[in-house]
């Protein structure tokens, strides 16, 4: 895109942080044409709408939350200048910084930490109904859940995952988000490094041991992923600018 | 503003394709399984990232491979080069062993 015309960081923060939002806006006034069809007795399509609502911020929250980070990653290159790490022509001292920064502190409170909390919000308020006390067992819990159709709206965020295990999504969005981009406020590139590694580690532990998903395909795919990531840093730190690759051989 | 008003169009356009296919049963959405692809586009978009959550740098060539990965999964428009030859190169190389 810097091709054709100036594409810096704060056109690309605005673009991965704007657009869902417009898309979001978009479908919540679809969903209100369609709340006024229904009253004519025309069909109710506002759970697939917030289903695509849902879907959108699983697929944009952790990397537009990864652009917002980046905006407090600045470094210095000599005593007295500091530079944006994502942006080298943007100066850390400067006036057009500090509206960025501004910018990018309320998006922080709408992505990364608006984001999860929305989340934990709609399935805590539906835990009873997503992990019915009368179930036996936990297929018949499955069932129930399957059967209620006032949880079709926020299906996607519970559907994959054991019953037990409402809350989940929002452990694995915020696992995302500190994978993607929580790990430039540890000091040191050694230290991150290695934090890093020893998180991934643990995920794919954690998630090894609880298998959260109701299907075993499933959770044999997400350890499988969460090893794959491990393996990724643990290679990139072998492969790292402060080790040498011979080191290791 | 044109980039927002092109992305959302081809959303809309996207949209429309889609629901012209099912109507037509082109596609089949029972197939298509949600969880899967959860853990599949987020495993993607960790591995695209991964490298500056860590400040640390790819060789070549899976630097372009994860370019790529990162502009699908996380929309980094940065990572791409004006001069994109070797990452075509290399995929038409990747291309070419396979076909062979």
């Amino acid at each position: 895109m810097g091709c054709v015309a100036r594409y810096g960081h704060f056109t690309h923060l605005l673009v991965v942080t704007m657009i869902p939002l417009v898309l979001i806006g978009a479908l919540n006034l679809v969903a209100i044409v369609n709340k006024g069809n229904v009253a004519k007795g025309g069909s109710d399509h506002r759970a697939q709408i917030f289903n695509a609502v849902i879907m959108i911020t699983f697929c944009v929250l952790p990397s537009s939350s990864c652009q917002i980070f980046r905006t407090f990653h600045c470094k210095s290159f000599d005593e007295n200048n500091r530079f944006l790490v994502a942006d080298l022509a943007v100066d850390c001292d400067s006036g057009a910084y500090s509206g960025m920064l501004s910018y990018a502190v309320l998006m922080l409170v709408v992505y990364p930490i608006g984001g999860p909390l929305f989340y934990l919000y709609l399935l805590h308020g539906a835990r009873d109904k997503i992990n019915p006390k009368g179930a036996d067992t936990e297929f018949d819990a499955i069932a129930k859940r399957s059967m209620d159709t006032t949880l079709a709206a926020i299906k996607p965020l519970f559907s994959m995952y054991r019953p037990g295990l409402w809350f989940f999504e929002v452990i694995d969005m915020l696992r995302r988000i500190v994978l993607m981009g929580v790990f430039i406020f540890v000091e040191g590139q050694p230290t991150r490094a290695a934090v890093g590694f020893m998180f991934a580690l643990v995920v794919a532990a954690v998630w090894g041991e609880t298998t959260p998903y109701a299907a075993t395909s499933v959770n044999s795919l997400a350890t499988m992923a969460n090893w794959m990531v491990r393996r990724l840093v643990n290679v990139l730190v072998r492969a790292g600018p402060f080790l040498s690759p011979s080191a290791f051989l | 503003m044109v980039l927002v008003l092109v992305f959302v169009g081809a959303c809309v356009a996207g949209g429309f394709a889609f629901v012209g296919l099912k109507k037509k049963k082109m596609v089949n959405t029972k197939r298509f399984d949600m969880a899967r692809f959860k853990v599949v586009w987020a495993a993607f978009q960790i591995s695209g990232v991964v490298d500056w959550a860590l400040e640390l740098t790819w060789p070549e060539p899976f630097a372009s491979i994860q370019a790529l990965i990162s502009l699908l999964t996380s929309f980094s428009l940065s990572k791409v080069r004006c001069d994109a030859s070797s990452l075509f190169l290399f995929f038409a190389l990747v291309l070419v062993t396979f076909a062979v």
